[in-house]
């Protein structure tokens, strides 16, 4: 193999020392493990410095082929542009497969280092050790992957000095430079909880430590997951032009279903915690986490999106397939050995209790990760089995995730309330009289608003009341607590409730009360619509300044004040056009227009598209929202078990304990 | 004394024995993987031992002692993990009840599912990807209820749908061959439940227009040539004009259920034709 440029021989070598890192790490510390040699143990870090430092260094190096335009890399010559701007060069390393793979193993031996990092001091731990085993087989894979079939610095074809650029979508907006790198983060986060899971079952330890030791990491991985969904959203919002936000299309679905195990994960994980339940259940929502992460890839990055067929064509298919195969031969079968450990030593007592509402949750979660993933692969099963080739429609996806977000909001409102164990219809009576009464006035609020249906207003009246809920829970924390009442996990978990309450009102408001229309303007005339006037000034063109952009734009003053300017963005090198949206974002409602084929500059004619679209900054604000409440969750609550506490222990009533610790029931 | 005997005096959570608490059950656990680890521990321990004794790096009576010790030692682990696995929980007993429920749940479950499914699933476009709709294309979400209404034989609302499409996608200055087809497609199966003939030959011209229409469009397409096929054959009595598009249908794979649906014509229109 010879190098094209010193990019490619110094980012290979890189990518080398990443493999040799990642491999004679796992077999320094199987080795030391099988031993009992605590010495070779202790080198462990050093080997997932090795490859945090060998993909630093191809990273840097195919970073620096992308802003120096090394068109001897095929990559380059493929992503890569004279007139794309530095910024976006930066991002086009993860707008194609193999960047997007090294961005990857970036991200993974990041976390592996990370781990090494955290438990240094515990490397003579066989738990540790194998879980260290495990992240650096998986960075072996990916190190492969950069190797073989995704490599980032194979030689391209002598005498290109130009390239396409990345895709248009992909420099026209600067979310692109955050929302890959935060969902990976995400995506590979969940490869910690993964590893800890396997050790505790190669090493038979498996009570509650793993779970103590990676909660963090997986409140983490969720949180970076869940912003990375919703700065996605965001960019199709603003990018896309079509004014929505999720399309449930495949790539979208892939990110989707890791999140909804994770999800289930984080709040059924809690039940072990305190009753030492759910055990194979938490372990097989992990697994299902990571391998739903791979599968992911696999779909996104094979080719059979379009075509089972194409799964072939793509380089990585079978590669990813095997991987997933192998994630879920071992994992179910290391759970099946350890089965008879595995049993529960106790039951859910009522399913009118916090576990039992945890275990719904997990349920609903679980039939919602189904229904994605089952209309995701469906055409491809029909494909392979039948040669039809087909589509499942967005409409399979909406109808079945409504009456699943309705329960959901239902359990996010009464769960929070119920104490562990049991509960008494007295005591929920007296715990729920407050956010019902939220719940009715929301509803009053959004009839009086005028909305109308029955699934937008339930779903109004059910945020309103899980609203409460949650209020009800920082209000009591804080009361007695005071700042101290917004941190720890039950306090931040309710100020993320508040964010998803935020997303869910967001999501009915604007997938209910949008509405469009088509309008001719022309110049001097005010259209009067939805509401709104729209006046066009004028019809411009512009060519930036190296002549790779041409900016069609429609200038439409909106209600006699500020201009907005819709346009259609051509890239000249490609003959690509993109349309651009121009957004006037309000607290209540979203003015977003669009501009149509057909006008030239200089007319005193334009066609736009206008929707009026209730609520969507709600989404963002949410957004945030639930990522400031996954920080507060991630601080210790004011009482902080030790992770060698007992796990299963049952409510302390003493009357101390209890005036302690008054807002018990938020746990 | 052994460690696993010092425990054994302390009252480790793994000694007694009664049953492990829900309490407990965590560190129960943990505590019998550090016992099996041990156990592998001295067990390879005793093998090393007596590879070292047998090439004479070590004495008789420091070979006896440390094999006694690490004996004495993995028996007491031994006896300490036999303790602790019995003390697992049982299995726990089978509920009739719950499982009727889980089942029930999950047969309606399935049912519902599959009802959306089969509403929401149509054919694909090339370039279309396996979920979801282009966004902002609309005329795809009417196609799939056009697709559902075929379906459904409602031929009827099916055309009306697919009419939309064709509209929907002019508007945007584009000319869907699907839509097309099954436009046609579904005007030439209104016309055999017509009982006026007048208007039933009609629909049959516009039919064969619309289908002549999307071959114009997109060579390509199966669909359009099978179907004029079956109505050249099976409404206008025309085997000869019906053979070539038999064989276009034939040439461009069409997908299988419109294979099979022409699959019962090829055979008699190429006997008929000659």
């Amino acid at each position: 193999m010879v190098a094209a440029s010193i990019n490619a021989a110094l980012g290979r070598a890189g990518l080398m020392l990443m493999l040799g890192g990642a491999v004679f790490g796992a077999l320094a510390v199987l080795y030391g493990i099988r031993r009992r040699d605590a010495k070779l143990l202790r080198q462990s870090p050093r080997y997932a410095w090795l490859a945090l430092a060998g993909i630093v260094l191809a990273v840097a190096m195919m970073q620096r082929a992308l802003i120096t335009r090394d068109f001897s890399l095929a990559y380059v010559q493929q992503v890569g542009s004279a007139d794309t701007p530095v910024l976006f060069n930066v991002a086009a390393m993860w707008s194609a497969l193999e960047g997007s793979i090294l961005l990857w193993a970036l991200v993974l031996t990041g976390f592996t280092g990370a781990v090494a990092w955290r438990f240094r001091r515990r490397t003579d731990d066989v738990l540790v050790g194998w879980a260290l085993i495990v992240m650096f087989a998986v960075t072996a894979f990916f190190a492969l992957l950069s190797f073989g079939p995704a490599d980032p610095f194979a030689a391209g074809a002598p005498g290109v000095t130009s390239g396409p650029g990345p895709n248009p979508l992909l420099q026209n907006h600067i979310l692109v430079l955050f929302h890959p790198p935060i969902l990976y983060l995400g995506y590979v986060g969940f490869t910690v909880p993964f590893a800890f899971a396997i050790a505790a079952l190669v090493t038979g330890r498996l009570g509650e430590g793993w779970l103590m030791e990676t909660r963090r990491w997986a409140l983490f991985s969720w949180a970076f997951l869940t912003i990375g969904i919703l700065l996605g959203g965001w960019w199709s919002y603003e990018v896309l032009g079509w004014s929505g936000v999720w399309a449930w299309d495949p790539v979208e679905n892939a990110s989707l279903l890791p999140w909804l195990t994770g999800t289930a994960y984080i709040h059924s994980v809690l039940v072990q915690e305190r009753r030492g339940m759910l055990r194979v259940w938490n372990l097989t929502l992990l697994v299902a986490t990571f391998a739903l992460t791979i599968l992911g890839t696999f779909l996104t990055r094979s080719g059979v999106i379009n075509s089972v067929h194409a799964f072939g064509d793509g380089p990585v298919g079978a590669w990813f397939l095997t991987f997933f195969a192998a994630i879920m031969i071992v994992s179910l079968g290391l759970i099946a050995w350890r089965g008879d450990r595995l049993r529960s030593p106790g039951a859910i007592d009522s399913p009118l209790s916090r576990e039992g509402a945890f275990l719904a949750n997990n349920v609903i979660f679980t039939v919602f990760a189904f229904v994605v993933l089952l209309g995701t692969i469906f055409p491809l099963l029909v494909e392979a089995l039948d040669d039809r080739r087909t589509v499942v429609g967005a409409p399979y996806f909406d109808r079945l995730s409504m009456p699943i977000g309705l329960v959901l909001l239902f359990l996010m409102a009464v769960a929070p309330v119920l104490p562990w164990r049991k509960a008494s219809t007295e005591l929920l009576r007296d715990r729920l009289f407050w956010p019902a009464w939220l719940g009715a006035g929301a509803l009053f609020v959004a009839v009086f608003a005028g909305a109308t249906g029955w699934a937008p207003l339930v779903a109004f009246g059910l945020a309103g009341f899980a609203a409460g809920a949650a209020l009800r829970q920082v209000v009591l924390a804080t009361r007695r607590q005071g700042w101290r009442g917004l941190v720890g996990r039950a306090n931040g978990g309710m100020i993320v409730h508040l964010g998803v309450i935020m997303i869910a009102v967001a999501l009915a408001s604007s997938n209910s009360f949008t509405h469009s229309a088509t309008l001719p303007l022309a110049e001097g005339d005010v259209v009067e619509w939805g509401g709104h006037t729209f006046e066009l000034a004028s019809v411009t063109e512009r060519v930036n300044d190296r002549g790779s952009e041409s900016v069609l734009a429609a200038n439409v003053i909106l209600d006699g004040g500020r201009t907005y300017s819709p346009a259609i963005t051509t890239y000249l090198n490609i003959g690509q056009a993109v349309g651009t949206p121009s957004v006037r974002t309000g607290l209540t409602k979203d003015v977003y227009l669009t501009l149509e084929a057909g006008a030239q500059a200089g007319d005193s004619e334009a066609t736009i598209r206008a929707f009026v679209k209730p609520m969507i900054l709600w989404l963002w604000l949410g957004g945030f929202v639930m990522a400031v409440g996954t920080l507060l969750a991630a601080f210790p609550g004011s009482r902080r078990r030790r992770a060698t506490d007992p796990v299963s222990a049952p409510i302390d009533t003493t009357p101390d304990h209890a005036s302690a610790d008054p807002v018990e029931v938020g746990r | 004394m052994t460690g696993a005997a010092e425990r054994e005096a302390s009252g480790d959570g793994t000694s007694g024995d009664g049953p492990v608490s829900a309490r407990r059950s965590g560190d129960h656990l943990d505590r019998l993987a550090e016992l099996e680890e041990e156990r592998r521990f001295l067990l390879r321990s005793l093998d090393d031992l007596e590879r070292e004794y047998g090439a004479g790096d070590v004495d008789v009576a420091d070979y006896e002692t440390l094999r006694d010790g690490y004996t004495v030692r993995a028996a007491a682990v031994l006896r300490e993990i036999e303790s602790g696995r019995s003390r697992l929980p049982p299995p726990a007993p089978r509920r009739w009840g719950r499982t009727l429920a889980v089942t029930a749940a999950i047969v309606a479950l399935a049912i519902g599912i599959g009802f959306a499914l089969a509403s929401a699933f149509g054919e694909r476009r090339a370039g279309q990807e396996i979920t979801g709709f282009t966004p902002g294309d609309d005329a795809r979400t009417v196609l799939a209820a056009a697709r559902d209404a075929l379906n459904q034989r409602d031929f009827g609302l099916a055309n009306a749908l697919f009419a939309e499409v064709v509209q929907m996608e002019r508007e945007r200055n584009v000319d869907s061959a699907e839509a097309i087809t099954y436009f046609g497609w579904t005007l030439a199966l209104q016309s055999v439940q017509d009982p006026d003939a007048a208007r039933s030959a009609e629909r049959l011209d516009a039919a064969r227009l619309a289908l002549r229409q999307a071959i114009e469009i997109d060579a390509d397409y199966a669909d359009p040539n099978c179907f004029l096929a079956i109505v050249e054959y099976n409404f206008f009595d025309d085997a000869a004009a019906a053979l070539p598009f038999i064989d276009a249908c034939e040439d461009k794979d069409p997908p299988a259920d419109v294979a099979d649906l022409v699959a019962g014509f090829a055979d008699e229109i190429r006997a008929a034709a000659g």
